[in-house]
């Protein structure tokens, strides 16, 4: 009997101690790409999407992506890889887009990214959360992007010039044979009439 | 001694309020500007939006934050922490024509206007709230590559050609 009561007792002790704080919210953090393909030396977008999930608000947002793309490897063309924000309200979304360039191709790796908030405004403990991570990426070097997608006018009027000798020469020969044949019936014409 | 007293702490409670209200508030703001859109529309799957900006004041001081309307929701502008003065305000919009070629204005609002907007309720409170100051995004739209393909005048170019020389050829064979 005391034995059941106490582990009753226990059970509902350690349901009250291990639920959550009501009052603290927790953010989600996204790390994704927008592109289709990663090509060398064309941008290359990284959305991170923020989502407050929970009653109350946070404050003090810093998210640091500094170490996924080192700047031997990525050129910064817009945004900034290291932005905070004052506040996020409850249920509200936040998103921040930073463009790169690759400098090389092939396979690259990214990691996550590091994002600290306080989950109070009095209370500074600082709260640590990652983001997701989109992993190896392949990055392709820019010819084979334009193999698929690039007009080809230039390679169309290469092609034009070195076609147009097949082209040229027979027209050539048959455009002078025709003008001496033509000027032959003119003058037999002519030689006839006067006759 | 006691009239020089008061005399003086109300000059003091004076300037300390001079000094209160002068240093909080920028005044007349300047923006520097700079807008990104996508630009290739085959690249990537959204259409992504960025504008950065400097704010400078009169008073010299840095506003501490500033938040901005986008589509009537306010949403916390992002700040550099590598370059102080620097803030962000991104968007990504899934499809091609909310973020076509043209202009939008976003509406910026600082700490106090965006507490009065936060205590507006009806419409009419909303609108009359001043913003900070406004700033625009200037879309260049995204392009999907040329209407044409170069292929299709390849062909209408040397169809053209062999065109011309069948139709001499058949006046020589008849």
């Amino acid at each position: 009997m005391f034995f059941e009561r106490s582990v009753v007792f226990l059970a509902i002790l350690s349901v009250a101690l291990g639920q959550t704080d009501d009052e603290e919210s927790f953010l989600f953090v996204t790390k994704q790409t927008i592109n289709r393909f990663l090509v060398q030396n064309k941008e290359f977008t990284i959305k991170y999407g923020l989502y407050n999930s929970g009653p109350t608000t946070v404050y003090n947002i810093h998210l640091n992506d500094a170490h996924s793309f080192p700047a031997d490897q990525y050129e910064l063309l817009v945004g900034t890889l290291s932005a905070k924000w004052e506040r996020l309200n409850a249920g509200t979304n936040l998103t921040h887009i930073v463009v790169l360039k690759p400098k090389q191709s092939g396979i690259s790796n990214s990691t996550y990214a590091i994002v600290t908030y306080q989950k109070s405004e009095k209370n500074t403990d600082v709260q640590k959360t990652y983001s997701s991570e989109f992993g190896d990426v392949y990055i392709m070097t820019s010819r084979e992007y334009d193999r698929r997608f690039s007009s080809h006018i230039i390679d169309w009027l290469l092609f034009t010039a070195m076609a147009s000798p097949c082209i040229v020469f027979p027209f050539f020969l048959w455009f002078k044979s025709k003008s001496k044949y033509e000027a032959l019936v003119t003058k037999e014409k002519s030689s006839k009439k006067a006759q | 001694m006691f009239r020089l007293l008061s005399m003086l702490s109300t000059i003091l409670a004076f300037l300390t309020l001079i000094i209160l209200t002068a240093g909080q508030n920028c005044e007349s703001p300047q923006f520097k500007v700079t807008t990104y859109s996508t630009q290739d529309a085959r690249l990537t799957t959204e259409s992504a939006a960025q504008l950065e900006f400097t704010v400078k004041c009169k008073n010299g001081k840095q506003p501490s934050n500033l938040y901005a309307d986008i589509n009537g929701q306010i949403i916390p502008c992002a700040q550099s922490v590598s370059s102080p003065g620097k803030y962000y305000i991104s968007g990504s919009a899934a499809t091609p024509k909310q973020l076509a070629r043209g202009r939008i204005s976003v509406k910026l609002y600082d700490d106090d206007s965006y507490s009065a907007l936060r205590k507006a309720r009806a419409d009419d409170a909303v609108k009359a709230v001043k913003p900070f100051g406004e700033v625009e995004l200037i879309c260049s739209g995204a392009s999907y590559g040329p209407w044409l393909p170069s292929e299709f005048f390849a062909v209408i170019v040397f169809g053209a050609i062999w065109w011309i020389a069948y139709r001499e050829r058949s006046k020589i064979l008849v």
